[in-house]
C-alpha cells in the first residue's frame, strides 16, 4: 500500500517541483490536492486514505512552493485519473485477499503508474528512485529529499543485532572447534579400544 | 557382563559430556563475547562489526547544511509564513533545549543516518513548530537524547528557530514498539512535540524496538498564519 501512495505522491509532488526559497501559505490549488488526498476512496469492497505521514510531506511541499492553476490542471487529473485506474482494476490488485500490498498487483498495472511517475518526474525536474526499500522523490536539482516512504519511528540506538550477530558466529565457531576436538578425541578412544 | 555395564555406563557418561559440555560452553563463550564487546571494547566493536554486517543500507541522504540563526523573539505572536525561510532536508534550522537534564541539540530537517549523527531530526511528515499540528523529533540514546531518560512531567522544552523561541511544557512520557502507530499522532491540529529515542533497558543481544517517548503542549512562541 504504502508503494502504491507513493506513486501517487509521487505524481503530485513531480508535478509542483518549483525553486525553494521561503515559506508560503497553502494556496486554493494546493488546499484541493490536499482535501483529495485526505479524502477516503473506495475500491472494491473497501475504502482506503493516504496515510498522514505522507499527506504531510506533500503539505510540507507545498509550503515551499506557490502552485499554479496550470499546475493544479495537470495535477488533479492525473490524480483522479489514478484512482480511476485502480477502481478499475479492483480485482486484480491491492485489497484482494485482504491485504494492502503492491505484490498483488499486476505487473502491466505497476508498470503503467511507475511510469507515469518517472515521466512527470523528469518533466518536473524531480527524481523518482528506488533504494531497495522505499520510493524516494527528490528535487533533481538540489538532489534534496522531498518525500520518503521509509518508516516514520526511526532507529535511534545501536542496533544490537550486529552485535548479536557477532556472538553468535564468535560462540559457533568455538562450539564448532569443540565438537571437532571431541569427535578427535572420541575417534582415538575407539582406535585404542579396539587395539 | 560386569564389563559390560561399566561400558554402558560410560557411553552415557560421554553422551552426557556430549550434550551438558556443549551447553556449558556455548554460554561461557556468550558470557566472554558480550562482556568483551560490552566492558572492554565498547562500542568501537559494535561499530566495526555493524560494516560487514549490514541488516539494511544504511540511509545518508542528508547533506548536512546550517540555515540556522538564533532568534531573539521570546513572545508569543503571529507569523506570516512567507517570512519564514522554510528548511530543507538536511537543514539545521533550530537548537532544542531541556534545561533540567542539560540537554542540547541542534535540531536538523530530516531524521535519516546521517542528520541524527549531527543532532536531533524532525521527521518530514511532521510540521515544523508554531505551525499548529505535531513536530515529531528524534535523536540518538547515547549521544544528543542521552538525557532525555531523566525527563520528568513538567519539565519545559525549548526550541529556538530562526524565527522565534519556543516552550513546550512536558506532559506525558511512555515507553512503546517502534511499530506503534499509537505512540504518535500526526493529524493534530494544535502545536506539539513528541520526542523519541531507542531506550535504554534493551537486553545487549536483540534488536531495539521499543522507544521512549516525551510528549509535550505548546506553552508559548509565534504562531503561524495560514
Amino acid at each position: 500500500m504504502k508503494k502504491i501512495v507513493s506513486l501517487f505522491l509521487c505524481l503530485i509532488l513531480v508535478l509542483s517541483s518549483l525553486t525553494i526559497t521561503s515559506a508560503a501559505s497553502i494556496n486554493k490549488y494546493e488546499r484541493e490536492i490536499l482535501n483529495l488526498l485526505n479524502t477516503h476512496q473506495t475500491v472494491g469492497t473497501q475504502e482506503f486514505s493516504w496515510p498522514a505521514s505522507y499527506v504531510n510531506q506533500a503539505e510540507n511541499y507545498f509550503l515551499k512552493i506557490n502552485l499554479t492553476k496550470h499546475q493544479r490542471d495537470i495535477i488533479v487529473p492525473l490524480l483522479k485519473s489514478s484512482y480511476s485506474l485502480l477502481k478499475a482494476n479492483k480485482d486484480q490488485i491491492i485489497f484482494q485477499k485482504g491485504t494492502k500490498n503492491i505484490k498483488y498487483m499486476s505487473q502491466k498495472l505497476k508498470t503503467k503508474l511507475l511510469s507515469n511517475a518517472a515521466k512527470a518526474g523528469l518533466a518536473a525536474g524531480l527524481l523518482v528512485t528506488f533504494n531497495g526499500r522505499n520510493l524516494v522523490i527528490r528535487n533533481k536539482a538540489t538532489n534534496k529529499l522531498v518525500f520518503s516512504a521509509a518508516p516514520i519511528i526511526k532507529v535511534t540506538g545501536s542496533d544490537t543485532n550486529y552485535v548479536a550477530a557477532a556472538s553468535v558466529s564468535a560462540a559457533s565457531l568455538a562450539l564448532l572447534s569443540f565438537f571437532i576436538f571431541m569427535l578427535y578425541r572420541r575417534r582415538k578412544i575407539i582406535v585404542k579400544e579396539n587395539s | 557382563m560386569q564389563s559390560n555395564k561399566v561400558k554402558t555406563k560410560n557411553n552415557i557418561k560421554r553422551l552426557l559430556g556430549f550434550v551438558f559440555v556443549p551447553i556449558a560452553f556455548t554460554f561461557l563463550s556468550f558470557s566472554i563475547v558480550i562482556s568483551s564487546v560490552y566492558l572492554v571494547i565498547g562500542n568501537d566493536a559494535a561499530n566495526s562489526v555493524n560494516l560487514f554486517l549490514f541488516k539494511s543500507p544504511p540511509v545518508f541522504d542528508a547533506k548536512i547544511s546550517n540555515i540556522f540563526v538564533p532568534s531573539n523573539n521570546t513572545g508569543t505572536y503571529t507569523l506570516p509564513l512567507e517570512k519564514v525561510s522554510f528548511p530543507d532536508y538536511g537543514n539545521v534550522f533550530g537548537k532544542i533545549d531541556i534545561p533540567a537534564v542539560n540537554l542540547s541539540s541542534l535540531l536538523i530537517y530530516g531524521d535519516d543516518d546521517e542528520c541524527l549523527s549531527r543532532g536531533a531530526g524532525q521527521y518530514i511528515g511532521s510540521f515544523i513548530p508554531g505551525y499548529g499540528s505535531t513536530t515529531l523529533i528524534s535523536g540518538h540514546k547515547n549521544t544528543v537524547f542521552k538525557n532525555l531518560k531523566s525527563v520528568k512531567k513538567g519539565n519545559t522544552i525549548n526550541i529556538t528557530t530562526t524565527y522565534g523561541i519556543y516552550s513546550y511544557k512536558v506532559t506525558k512520557i511512555a515507553i512503546k514498539l517502534d511499530s506503534d502507530a499509537s505512540a504518535y499522532n500526526l493529524e493534530t491540529k494544535y502545536d506539539n512535540i513528541i520526542l523519541y529515542t531507542c531506550i535504554w533497558q534493551d537486553t545487549p543481544v536483540g534488536s531495539v524496538k521499543m522507544r521512549y517517548f516525551v510528549y509535550a503542549d505548546y506553552i508559548k512562541g509565534p504562531r503561524f498564519i495560514k
